[in-house]
């Protein structure tokens, strides 16, 4: 099939001609290995025939010594072994408003083997600008078609049709120079600065030294509170829906062990799934409406200062962010930072950054052990284990920062687009692809998980570990959760909370429904959950667990990574075990020494 | 203590405080440490020093308007050189 590829800096407009291009229905897939880093649609071009248009991610430089992994590297690497001279058609996007910069970058292009066409984006800003290029000398100058088009009026395929047909060999680099060929066809017409001081009046505001911080911490106390304020009635809907759907399907097909499994199993799994999907479409859109807007890379920026002094710098922000929705996608968005280790160092402590997943656990626990307390004692708990996620992150990555000899703050340059007002479509798109993907990632995981997990807990175990004994107690589930009693029995777990860690460990999301099976709630209503937690007693009618049970699962539940989409994630993001199984090591072993020490301490006082 | 010593002092004593606003400086070379796509966003360009972000980075216009967020890390070789 015959293939237009995209290639531009970050900022160029790429994204918006390729939805302009594709009609933002197409098809929407990922490159086997390189996942989410270029899209690719499939369209019916004006002659009739089926055309791919591939979006390469945005890139700076196409040098050679591009770290692998990094956006520069997935492109340089798509151009090198991947591009087909016959079929391809490489439209480089370039902003014309810095038209010297994406020519530097056209000027990197290996060429001569494939056809070149150039799309010039932000007519817009460029007329708004008072300043004007000569398409013409441009393109006589290059040898290739050169279009301008204002990025987010384009009237799809067709538009840019007679340029694509017409694209050849770029001219040879010797007959042309970035910067001078920039000047030779960039005109003004009037004052500049004009079209940029909406923009200039903003950044007065919002990157000052004191009313820059405040802004930034309003505008992210916002974005969360906004997620959660809208995304929680969601999620209740959803759940009430399943529910429903479950109970209606036991009604149907009666008692039995197909109709548990389809109710607990499959449904149970997918609700749970679904029920995640409002707030990563929330955070996804939050953070799409701060990148359009402009703030995102400012807001990156102010974070840097922070950042640095654990070894990250501003380009980790966006992922630990988005680690708070979901590692997975934020986990791929580690992509933009160019510096390997400190990419590394951020794989490394993302799974420590409180994603959703982790929500419904800490509300059960808190609920069990501190459902008596007030509104703010609960609130508070609620902040303390974000804190803590937050704290150990930086600390840890501290750590390695230092066992790598990482002095002071990374350097870094960050690109200020100019502020627009964001394109709704555009971000409820984003928001799809990105709840989609989520779905796809780890939906099949989930309901593996969740199958699995019936049937550890509805197969009886062996009579020597334990089958003899009545329901879920002899199954193979509770066996193994004995097996670890010895060990948990430090931090105030018995084999009941062990079922439910192991449980979670297919899918954080798992722990509530696990729980709920193992202490005997009801399939689909689980509100008296908590109550039967608290009120647990052991085989001599002592009650199980105290406050300090609570305190330590909170404790081990923040730092374990407990999540194998995580760990596949890491995997096919690094291309190794080492990385995920490192991952693993460390989290536990944190995980464990802490829920003890917060048990032992804490059982002292309460 | 010769011509490039001595420049070499000057240079270290002088620090991003004395910056100011409008300054002007062409990054030529990488900057040590930096990675190879900042080299694409700044090398042979024209630096102006627009405002100061905080304590801990600047806020500065390239050539022909891009505008860009620095480190200071970044910014004391972009605008002082790499030091002795």
């Amino acid at each position: 099939m015959r293939r237009l590829v995209l290639v531009g800096r970050p900022n160029a407009g790429k994204s918006s001609v390729y939805n302009a291009l594709t009609g933002g229905a197409a098809r929407v897939g990922n490159f086997p290995g390189v996942t989410v880093s270029a899209l690719h649609g499939e369209v019916i071009a004006p002659d009739g025939a089926a055309l791919s248009v591939v979006d390469l991610p945005g890139i700076y430089t196409l040098r050679e010594g591009a770290e692998s992994g990094t956006d520069e590297a997935i492109a340089r690497d798509f151009l090198g072994t991947q591009l087909r001279a016959q079929s391809d058609v490489l439209a480089f996007v370039l902003d014309a408003t810095q038209l010297e910069h994406g020519l530097r970058l056209l000027s990197e292009f290996p060429g001569p083997e494939a056809r070149v066409l150039v799309l010039l984006t932000q007519a817009d800003l460029l007329e708004a600008d008072g300043r004007r290029v000569d398409t013409a000398a441009l393109s006589e100058a290059l040898g290739v078609p050169v279009q301008l088009v204002n990025s987010h009026a384009l009237a799809g395929l067709v538009a840019v049709w007679p340029s694509l047909t017409a694209a050849c060999v770029l001219a040879p680099l010797a007959s042309w120079d970035a910067r001078v060929l920039a000047a030779r066809v960039s005109a003004r017409s009037k004052q500049p600065e004009h079209a940029r001081s909406g923009t200039a009046r903003l950044d007065a505001w919002l990157l000052h030294p004191v009313a820059g911080p405040v802004a930034f911490a309003c505008v992210m106390g916002a974005l969360f509170a906004g997620v959660f304020a809208v995304a929680d009635p969601v999620t209740a809907g959803i759940d009430a829906v399943v529910g429903g759907v479950r109970a209606l399907l036991v009604a149907r097909l009666g008692p039995g062990w197909f109709t548990d499994l389809l109710s607990e199993g499959v449904f149970g799994g997918a609700g749970t799934l679904l029920g995640f999907v409002p707030q990563i479409a929330l955070l996804s859109a939050g953070m799409a409406l701060l990148d359009a807007s402009g703030y995102l890379a400012r807001a990156s920026l102010l974070a840097h200062a922070m950042l640095g002094r654990f070894g990250l710098s501003g380009r980790a922000f966006a992922p630990l962010l988005m680690g708070h929705a979901c590692a997975i996608p934020a986990i791929a968005a580690t992509r933009t930072i160019r510096d390997p280790k400190e990419r590394m160092r951020t794989l490394m402590v993302l799974p420590l950054t409180t994603c959703s997943a982790r929500i419904p656990t800490y509300a059960l626990v808190i609920q069990a052990f501190f459902g008596g307390r007030s509104v703010f004692f609960r609130g508070g708990v609620f902040l303390a284990l974000y804190t803590l996620g937050v704290t150990l992150s930086l600390l840890a990555s501290w750590v390695l920062a230092a066992r790598g000899k990482q002095r002071g703050a990374m350097p870094i340059a960050i690109e200020f687009p100019r502020y627009r007002a964001p394109r709704l479509a555009i971000v409820a798109r984003t928001s799809w692809r990105a709840s989609l993907s989520f779905v796809r990632g780890v939906g099949g995981m989930v309901l593996v998980a969740s199958c699995l997990l019936w049937g550890l807990l509805h197969v009886r175990a062996p009579l020597w570990a334990g089958g003899a004994l009545p329901g879920t107690h002899g199954s193979v589930a509770a066996s193994l959760g004995r097996a670890f009693e010895p060990l948990t029995h430090l931090c105030g777990f018995d084999w009941r909370i062990n079922v439910g860690l192991i449980g979670s460990f297919g899918a954080r999301e798992l722990m509530v429904s696990t729980l709920g099976v193992v202490f005997g709630a009801s399939d689909t209503d689980a509100s008296d959950l908590p109550a039967r937690i608290a009120s647990a007693t052991d085989a001599h009618g002592a009650t199980s667990y105290s406050a300090a049970t609570g305190l330590a699962l909170l404790v081990f539940f923040v730092i374990a990574c407990q999540c194998s989409s995580t760990v596949a994630a890491l995997k096919r993001e690094t291309t190794s075990w080492r990385v995920p199984l490192l991952v693993l090591a460390w989290t536990y072993t944190l995980a464990f020494g802490l829920a003890v020490v917060t048990f032992q301490t804490a059982r002292l006082f309460v | 203590m010769s011509a490039l010593v001595a420049l070499k002092c000057e240079a270290r004593m002088r620090s991003l405080a004395d910056l100011r606003v409008d300054e002007e400086a062409s990054v030529a070379e990488l900057p040590s440490g930096c990675v190879l796509a900042d080299l694409g966003l700044l090398q042979g360009a024209r630096v102006r020093l627009l405002r100061r972000v905080g304590r801990s980075a600047l806020h500065v216009r390239v050539d022909d308007g891009l505008e860009c967020g620095v480190s200071l890390a970044l910014a004391r070789e972009v605008f002082l050189g790499p030091g002795p």
